[in-house]
């Protein structure tokens, strides 16, 4: 079926392109024009509007034993209040995979990936991805703190087990990339540590934080995924852990890193309070580290839940819950937490949080460098995405924020006095060109013949939050997905996946290993394509030549 | 016999139109069992929403029991494999807590750190067997409730009065030394089983574990339940936001243990037609005056007075692939069947039944999405 947009402006940056023109599709994928005379099967006239690649979203918990923790430890948060419609079953049930899918992709949104995925629990992530209709997704296998990394560090098997290892698991969970969350934190905490820093050290295994991550990103570059190592850092949410957050940065020695929700780190010692800005200090050492990518984990007012691998972290955090109940597990590897957290507008330390997150956006050199997130659910919801861009692209609608929140925080963060408003182009760079760029995704994010038909469509209103909160139009490979925001019919996308090689001796290794420390082995975190239940769930990228 | 509409023979097809015509007569149906694996689970949990069906699990009872303790309070839980590696000190709570065959897997390896016991209510045979460093401590006083002990023992770890006089000296010293002695882990675990405790005294296994961490490592190990208890629960989770017992009034899906009790809802005349799933253990419904009911069983699954329709479905992880929950990883796994008995069983598996039942009952072609 070949497919015409007419006469929409066209901004997709990964070719510098904006103008009014044509988008045309076919079987699922973009098309360059046809010869003249050649009739289309349909026509949408989207004159007037904004036509983007579908958006992708690196960073977002959506998926995996953490989030169905939430679900069970907050069911007051989430009750229904509509049946969904025909043929959308479970569409309207709030937090549920289905919902989740329905609201991304009436934003415009077509690719999400969970970014913390236990190796033990990727079967389980794979099959709550597969009910997440119209997206596509992807997911990052969580190392660092799992005992055969560290055994096989400990033992100093060298540089190239350690990839093969990586390579294993990234292969046979399904994944796209690799996350370390907290290098060793959680494995000293189950040793009853409770701070654990860039050069604190596991007292069982000797190995420092800094050593566990730099082998991880090592391994990363070794195997030639094209997402480099995503670094959830040491003394998240600590006043001062911006010289973590510095220090590390300055530890990738020019190997590619990317930091994940920087806004929780971008803090200093400063003020009466001992917690002020330090948005600044990053922007200096990011234009310093080209090799360095960031997202932000934009903080919103509201009630929300914070869900980590973190489980040093989340247990540090247990007593600003609220409401007062919260979850924190050992397992295998990382574990994990679940703490709700309510960010007040009138509470200084959340409102500085706020301003720290969109003064690093607006500070930001280099948007390709600066990614898109509020680490979902973390800072807050997805669904707050279209007032974080209207926040991001209208000074009067900061303006009238900051007017509402406490002075003491306005003072301790440049936000106030940034007049710098995202243009349209910025927007798309980095929800779209810039993700893909950044997963390794050549197929989309993109709007060049060849690529998937992922394509949204916007009305370009004032009111950035309504323009962005419903697509006026959303194809998934060539479907019409979404029309006036609201979802038409369910289609399952895929989850996206690599394949590094490895040597497959590895295999004995790990499954000795496993079976000496659990009674278990790579099946563990093995996930056939045949349990998933939905055809051809996976396609494979290809890694770096 | 595989197939049979009121007791008698019957092809498949027939039964599977008997089975839409049952279900759907019913204003207030139940989908009941539940004991399949997840692909069983998730289908069951579409037909449910299309007939707006309650629906629960047959562990019920003890399952909510901790899953309203995990609502109401939260928990620090670790996985058996990781709490076998490193527990150096296990609380035994309530009688079923030391099953055998579960903590076997759990705590039985080799290279395991040396394990104090202190027992609440488990047998002193199956204490004795997990300990390997000392005799148990089993803490014991009559009259005293397992609960009621283990109120007072998360009050004395907390440094709070107890009521000597109901306790005892006696019970009072070996109360002190037990607290001691939890104190003293560097990783503790606390082992129950819901099934044989109230809801107070989850609340107090589970509060007492997590209170324990304010000085050294303390994990739940609670038992995950039969028949894939655990994995319905994610799944419904996942699927609806919600675990079992669950709903769906005005097609809306709602999360309510009373009103979706579906034992409850049978013994009260609610339910008005039934769907039971025990694909992994032959078990039949235990209720006195069922409601018109198609049965989707493990063979050889024995009735006292047949249902509406039966039909026997294959043993997930025997004769079909499936993915169910471990409780030693405490995860999803796939579990691959024998491959000649894969080809050699004729039965259908839970999901294309009640796939089958659902295309009937909506009359679409192609499965539902």
């Amino acid at each position: 079926m070949l497919i015409r947009l007419k006469g929409g402006r066209v901004i997709d940056p990964a070719h510098d392109r904006d103008e009014i023109d044509d988008v045309w599709m076919q079987d699922g994928r973009i098309v360059a024009r046809p010869p003249r005379g050649t009739e289309p099967d349909a026509v949408h006239d989207v004159s007037g509007k904004i036509v983007m690649a579908g958006g992708i979203d690196i960073h977002s918990h959506v998926a995996g034993g953490n989030v169905t923790l939430s679900r069970l430890l907050l069911p007051e948060l989430h009750e229904g209040t509509e049946a969904p419609p025909e043929g959308q079953p479970f569409g309207t049930a709030r937090w549920s995979s289905y919902e989740t899918g329905r609201l991304y992709a009436r934003m415009g949104f077509t690719t999400v990936v969970e970014p913390a995925v236990a190796p033990s629990q990727a079967l389980q992530a794979h099959l709550e991805l597969a009910d997440l209709p119209i997206l596509d997704k992807a997911t990052l296998s969580v190392l660092g703190n799992d005992e055969v990394l560290l055994g096989l560090m400990r033992d100093k098997t060298g540089r190239d087990a350690i990839a093969d290892y990586v390579g294993l698991v990234v292969a046979k969970s399904r994944a796209i990339g690799v996350k370390c969350i907290n290098a060793g934190g959680s494995a000293a905490f189950k040793e009853n540590a409770r701070t654990f820093g860039l050069d604190d050290v596991i007292p069982s295994y000797g190995l420092s934080s800094r050593q566990i991550f730099k082998a991880l990103q090592q391994a990363v570059v070794d195997l030639r995924i094209r997402h480099p190592l995503h670094l959830h850092c040491n003394n998240l949410g600590v006043a001062g852990a911006i010289e973590t957050l510095t220090e590390t940065i300055e530890a990738a020695d020019g190997l590619p890193l990317h930091l994940a929700h920087v806004q929780f780190y971008a803090y200093g010692s400063e003020g009466k309070r001992g917690f002020s800005s330090g948005a600044q200090q990053l922007i200096r050492a990011l234009n310093l580290n080209p090799n360095v990518t960031v997202d932000v984990g934009q903080v919103m007012f509201g009630q929300t839940v914070t869900i980590s691998s973190d489980s040093l972290r989340q247990y540090s955090a247990h007593a600003l819950a609220s409401p007062n109940k919260w979850i924190v597990w050992d397992g295998e590897g990382n574990g994990g937490g679940i703490v709700p957290f309510h960010y007040k507008a009138s509470n200084v330390i959340n409102a500085l949080q706020w301003a720290i997150g969109l003064e690093i956006f607006l500070s930001a050199h280099d948007p390709w460098q600066v990614f898109f997130t509020t680490d979902h659910p973390n800072g807050a919801p997805f669904t707050t995405y279209p007032k974080i861009l209207h926040l991001l692209m209208d000074r009067d609608e900061r303006a009238r924020y900051i007017a509402g929140l406490p002075k003491a925080a306005m003072a301790l963060s440049a936000l106030p006095s940034i007049t710098r408003e995202f243009t349209l182009q910025e927007v798309a760079i980095m929800t779209r060109a810039a993700p893909a760029r950044l997963l390794g995704l050549t197929d989309r994010g993109h709007l060049s013949p060849g690529s998937i038909a992922d394509v949204s469509v916007y009305t370009d209103t004032a009111d950035r939050t309504a323009m962005f909160e419903r697509a006026a139009l959303v194809f998934k490979d060539g479907n019409l997905v979404v029309r006036d925001g609201e979802v038409t019919e369910y289609r399952f996308g895929r989850a996206e996946t690599v394949e590094p090689g490895f040597d497959k001796a590895i295999v004995r290794t790990v499954d000795g290993r496993l079976g000496d420390l659990y009674g278990t082995d790579t099946r563990q975190f093995t996930v056939p394509a045949g349990a998933i239940g939905r055809d051809e769930p996976f396609r494979v990228h290809p890694c770096r030549s | 016999m595989s197939v049979r509409i009121d007791g008698e023979a019957a092809s498949f097809e027939d039964a599977v139109e008997r089975a839409a015509a049952v279900l759907s007569a019913g204003r207030a149906p139940v989908v009941a069992g539940l004991g399949t694996d997840i692909a069983g689970v998730r289908a069951a949990l579409k037909l449910a929403e299309h007939l707006r069906a309650a629906v629960g699990h047959r562990s019920a009872p003890a399952l909510s029991r901790d899953l309203a303790v995990l609502s109401e309070t939260g928990l620090v839980f670790a996985t058996p494999t990781e709490a076998g590696r490193r527990a150096d000190t296990v609380l035994l709570v309530g009688d079923l807590a030391a099953r055998a065959g579960w903590l076997a897997g759990v705590f039985g390896r080799d290279g395991a750190p040396a394990r104090t016991v202190v027992s609440l209510g488990a047998s002193a045979k199956a204490a004795a067997a997990m300990a390997t460093e000392g005799a148990p401590l089993s803490l014991a006083v009559t009259g005293l409730a397992v609960r009621d002990m283990l109120l007072a023992l998360k009050a004395r770890v907390g440094g709070r009065p107890v009521d000597e006089k109901r306790l005892g000296r006696t019970g009072l010293r070996d109360l002190d030394k037990a607290a001691k002695a939890l104190a003293a882990a560097k990783y503790g675990v606390v082992v129950w089983d819901a099934a044989d405790l109230d809801g107070l005294a989850v609340e107090a296994a589970a509060g007492l574990g997590r209170d324990l961490n304010a000085a050294t490592r303390y994990a739940a190990v609670p038992f995950p339940g039969d028949d894939n208890a655990a994995g319905a629960v994610l799944a419904c989770a996942w699927t609806t936001g919600f675990p079992p017992p669950l709903g769906f009034p005005g097609g809306i899906a709602t999360h309510d243990p009373w009103r979706f009790d579906v034992d409850r809802m049978v013994a009260a005349g609610e339910a008005d037609a039934a769907l039971w799933i025990s694909a992994l253990t032959p078990a039949a419904p235990a209720w006195t005056e069922a409601p018109p009911t198609v049965a989707l069983v493990a063979a050889g699954t024995r009735f006292a007075s047949p249902p509406a329709v039966v039909i026997e479905v294959r043993r997930p992880d025997r004769t079909v692939d499936a993915v169910l929950h471990d409780a030693r990883t405490n995860t999803l796994t796939p579990v691959a069947a024998p491959r000649g008995k894969a080809a050699a069983d004729a039965l259908p598996t839970v999901a294309a039944v009640i796939e089958a039942i659902h295309l009937r009952l909506s009359g679409k072609d192609g499965a539902p999405c």
